[in-house]
């Protein structure tokens, strides 16, 4: 999370869901909660969205638009979903890139991967703020509820605008703000009290799915974020709202070389 | 435009139906490569949407707001935007009534021309899923059940029409209605000719010297 460098407090700390802790500290901390969940992921994102998941995903594939031939990057694409579909699009000429800071999501993303016969596809784990790579080598740059666990999200927008070539996009699929107070509500209950016990019965860990709930209000909203992609430097940015704003896609373009 | 910007949505579903549409063609991808600087603005009366089509060489980008105007704007009801599809979807790139054409005809002519190039063959697009000959049948199968339904539909018409006709004389005969409409004609020029006459006696009257 970006913080006012002014203000001594957040220059030091930043959220770790609810709690405030050392910047330094987030990711040892985040790093500990997927670790713990990487082999129930699955299970558990279908058992959280009751399978909604995979219409969110599939909005995304369908907006990205790959084409055959395409240099596509899956940040924080723990276990593999757009990856496995980009894939089938971009065909023998073109590449995907599966990358994910964590590697036990990484490790169970390759073996997703290879269960599916995917094989081939570089695997890489690699921080989102600085992501290893060449300036302009990706024609699309995707995020799927991995920026909201990232420590500095204004450097990753920036680090991810600058391997995309020019025309090249950005989307990001991430947890966002209800549009409707009563689904806001609902939502609320859901989140905090029902998601905690499905963390303990299904993955024996409520912990890690509290911070879930915890770190998704935590998160930028809609606008924000959208404001945070264009001081970044993309254009053309647009917010497309999914179940409510439950979910937001947000999709921008680096149209400038 | 004054326009509130389409439902982010709603652009998104005809950008992916256009891209997809596109990708039959791979040429047409090369046309939108040559329209990159110039866009096509489209405002929908009755909702007061508007959207924008931008072209790149992946094919189009379809947004809500955008910080330049369009090249050319294209307004009318949805309906006229439908009739639009259909005809394109069948290979007539001319324009249907009730769309208005603001701005660079040029560049919506070549939009127009782009997506006309795209020959849609259900057969080619289903064949991959179910197989080339069960595609054939299917393809061959939908193309009778849409005939029937148009000749089905155009008997309908006709059988209504005539039963308000000549059934329950709801509806007057055409060849009525124009011989009608020539007595109105002919009452109208009467009248005219009637109210010339009565103005020349009425000067005529004026002018006259009084005999007293």
């Amino acid at each position: 999370m970006s913080h006012d460098p002014t203000d001594p407090k957040s220059a030091s700390t930043t959220h770790f869901g609810f709690q405030q802790v050392p910047v330094a500290e987030k990711q040892k901390r985040v790093a500990e909660v997927f670790s713990s969940v990487a082999r129930r992921y699955d299970v558990m994102n279908d058992l959280m969205s009751m399978g909604v998941h995979r219409l969110w995903k599939r909005f995304v594939i369908d907006l990205a638009g790959v084409r055959p031939g395409e240099r596509v990057l899956d940040v924080a694409g723990g276990t593999g979903d757009l990856t496995r579909e980009f894939a089938k699009q971009v065909g023998p000429r073109g590449q995907v890139v599966l990358s994910d800071i964590n590697a036990a999501m990484l490790g169970e993303g390759r073996r997703r991967l290879i269960d599916e016969g995917v094989v081939g596809l570089p695997v890489l784990q690699a921080n989102a703020e600085k992501l290893p790579f060449a300036d302009r080598s990706f024609d699309c740059v995707t995020i799927g509820f991995g920026l909201r666990n990232v420590t500095d999200k204004d450097a990753a927008l920036r680090s991810m605008l600058r391997v995309l070539k020019p025309g090249g996009r950005l989307l990001v699929l991430e947890f966002s703000k209800p549009l409707n107070a009563g689904l806001s509500k609902i939502y609320d209950q859901y989140s905090f009290k029902l998601l905690p016990l499905m963390g303990r019965f299904v993955a024996n860990d409520a912990d890690s799915y509290r911070y879930l709930a915890e770190s998704i209000r935590m998160h930028p909203d809609q606008g924000t974020l959208k404001g945070m992609m264009e001081a970044a430097g993309f254009e053309r940015c647009q917010v497309y709202n999914l179940t409510g704003g439950i979910v937001a896609v947000h999709r921008g373009f680096r149209l400038t070389a | 435009m004054s326009a509130r910007p389409a439902p982010a949505l709603i652009c998104a579903g005809l950008e992916v139906a256009l891209n997809r549409y596109l990708q039959l063609e791979p040429a047409a991808l090369d046309d939108c490569a040559a329209l990159a600087r110039h866009s096509v603005g489209l405002l929908v009366d009755g909702f007061d949407w508007c959207l924008f089509i931008e072209f790149n060489a992946r094919g189009v980008r379809v947004i809500g707001e955008r910080p330049q105007p369009a090249s050319v704007t294209l307004a009318g009801a949805p309906p006229a935007f439908a009739g639009l599809a259909v005809k394109l979807a069948s290979g007539d790139s001319s324009l249907p009534p009730g769309l208005r054409v603001d701005g660079d005809a040029d560049v919506l002519q070549a939009f127009r021309r782009l997506l006309g190039r795209v020959g849609f063959d259900i057969e080619e697009w289903i064949a991959p899923l179910i197989g080339g000959a069960a595609a054939h049948r299917a393809a061959q199968g939908l193309k009778a059940l849409l005939g029937w339904g148009r000749d089905s539909s155009r008997t309908l018409a006709q059988n209504t029409a005539e039963y308000l006709v000549e059934e329950t004389r709801d509806l007057a005969r055409g060849i009525d209605v124009e011989e009608w409409m020539d007595q109105v004609d002919r009452l109208r020029e009467r009248s005219d000719r009637i109210e010339a006459r009565l103005a020349r006696l009425e000067r005529q009257r004026t002018a006259e010297p009084r005999s007293e």
